[in-house]
């Protein structure tokens, strides 16, 4: 059946190549004969991996082999924090266990088990895997995919400072004419409005959020390498960009802040024994709200758009393309709106929190 | 749920290159672009206080030239009056005095043409005079005794007075 699809692929264009690529992404050789599963092609591909899949080649004996590139895997001891750093294409891909010095790894469904020498994994009475697990900070696709967007930002905002200084006071051109108005627009219209004359303290970190979620979310949305990674919707990544916000929103807040949650004035004093929890949850459903909102939104893009190109592949026949993929088109076009939109939003609440933790009066 | 539960290695590894990203574009990027960013734009606020000023002042220049080319030209106005009056004025005065000399000179050559026709009344009255002694003179001398001959001598007296008056 796969042969099958794959001839088919050939009579599509470049674009379902791209697309093919991606989707089949997490597929090891193992489940070759398996009926093929949208649910858990997509499940794979919008979680991290431990290398970077690129795109699967039938050798003549017509097994599937995944052309992927590895990255680094690193290991840490919980008990003795030993570090065991290694290449991802030991595991061959979750086929054979890995021993340096005396532990043995074994990596199943992208997480890293301790094991027996064999690499067997045992199974309590739920079916749940049982073994130990190392501390697992390897380089994953997520990450190298952030890293890479941190480069890049590196490189753009240090050469856009840069073209500031060689050129005062004069019209701004090229990258620098690009984000000025973006710049400005996140001063003039998100910092100063919601957070009034204390925003210059935070205007560095409203910018470096903003563009750090909006060219990840955009790097996202390519279909294929150095893109594909679901990096803005991964909970882990949403959850530290939200910490820092909570934690910026309560570290700077001021005693008038304090003081609507723990002795809200003008409120009967029976009422506080309510009141406080309901404002101490308070502090922390909003910077949980920012967490899932650009996590749901990011991950939602990236299932319909997987859903849609699986529907060629469930039904097998390549004619359904010519249905699926202006829809397709069309929720690209959307991401590109979405990817920025969450960026803004993003940003907007926090000023909004950090505004409401700040300001001096009611 | 695996969707849902946040990797360690994903949590250490954003938060470090969010930290990283942070002090960096802190430190070398937003404060030298906004600083920038905010210095030409009191520059270019500073440009055009500067250019309405200077409007203002040409506004007034022009004011005042269009206040000043104004009185010159109602002093003009006023001086060429003035020298309009003026020339009436002599004109006037031209030919009033013209008038009165020409009204003098006519008297005066009609007190002169009665002077000299009286001169000449009296003259021939004179003459006439004497004439009419002469002829009487002569009548009463000549023989007067025939009738023709007086006749003829009267004739010929009387051309002689008109020889003498020619």
């Amino acid at each position: 059946m796969r042969k099958l699809l794959n001839r088919k692929f050939q009579t599509l264009g470049l674009l379902l190549v791209f697309f093919s690529s991606v989707i089949f992404a997490g597929e090891n050789p193992q489940h070759e004969d398996e009926k093929f599963n949208p649910g858990k092609v997509i499940f794979e591909h919008i979680g991290d991996n431990h290398d970077w899949h690129l795109w699967d080649v039938t050798d003549e004996n017509g097994q599937k082999h995944a052309v992927s590139f590895p990255l680094p895997v690193i290991l840490i001891n919980p008990n003795n924090f030993a570090i065991d750093i290694f290449l991802s294409s030991e595991f061959h891909h979750g086929h054979s266990p890995v021993t340096k010095g005396d532990v043995t790894y074994f990596m199943h469904h992208q997480k890293i088990y301790y094991t027996n020498l064999e690499g067997v994994l045992e199974k309590d009475a739920q079916g749940n895997i049982s073994n130990k697990k190392p501390i697992d900070i390897s380089i994953t696709k997520n990450i190298s995919s952030m890293l890479f967007i941190a480069i890049i930002l590196l490189i753009v905002f240090l050469s856009v400072a840069k073209a500031y200084k060689k050129r005062p006071d004069e019209a701004p051109k090229g990258l620098q004419s690009f984000f000025e108005p973006i710049i400005v627009f996140i001063k003039d219209e998100i910092a100063i409005p919601n957070i009034g004359h204390k925003y210059a303290k935070y205007l560095p970190y409203l910018l470096t959020v903003f563009f750090f979620i909006w060219f990840n979310n955009l790097l996202g949305i390519i279909p294929f390498f150095p893109g594909s990674a679901n990096i803005t919707g991964n909970i882990a990544v949403t959850l530290v960009l939200a910490v820092f916000t909570f934690l910026i929103v309560n570290l700077t807040a001021n005693k008038n802040y304090w003081k609507h949650i723990f002795a809200m004035p003008g409120l009967p004093k029976a009422l506080l024994i309510i009141m406080i929890p309901v404002e101490i949850i308070g502090l922390f459903t909003k910077p949980f709200a920012l967490m899932i909102r650009l996590f749901a939104n990011i991950t939602a893009g990236h299932i319909l758009i997987l859903s849609l190109v699986s529907l060629i592949f469930i039904f097998q026949t390549e004619w359904l393309a010519l249905g699926s993929m202006p829809l397709v088109l069309f929720i690209y076009v959307l991401e590109l709106l979405v990817a920025i939109l969450q960026a803004y939003i993003f940003t907007m609440l926090s000023a909004l929190f950090i505004g409401l933790a700040v300001q001096e009066h009611h | 749920m695996d969707l849902v539960t946040p990797g360690v290695g994903l949590v250490f590894w954003t938060t470090l290159t969010f930290i990283i990203l942070l002090v960096i574009l802190g430190k070398f990027a937003w404060p030298v672009i906004t600083k920038a960013i905010a210095k030409r734009e009191a520059y270019i606020a500073d440009a055009i206080k500067k250019a309405d000023e200077v409007n203002i002042q040409i506004e007034k220049i022009k004011e005042e030239r269009r206040a000043i080319l104004a009185e010159a030209k109602e002093e003009q106005n006023m001086i060429l009056k003035e020298v309009n009056a003026l020339k009436e004025k002599l004109i006037q005065e031209a030919k009033d005095q013209a008038q009165a000399e020409a009204t003098k000179m006519i008297e005066n050559a009609k007190a002169s043409i009665l002077q000299e026709q009286e001169k000449a009344l009296k003259g021939i009255k004179n003459q006439v005079a004497m004439i009419s002694i002469d002829i009487a003179e002569k009548v009463l001398r000549k023989n007067l005794s025939q009738e023709k001959a007086q006749t003829d001598y009267i004739n010929t007296l009387m051309e002689d007075i008109s020889v003498l008056n020619n």
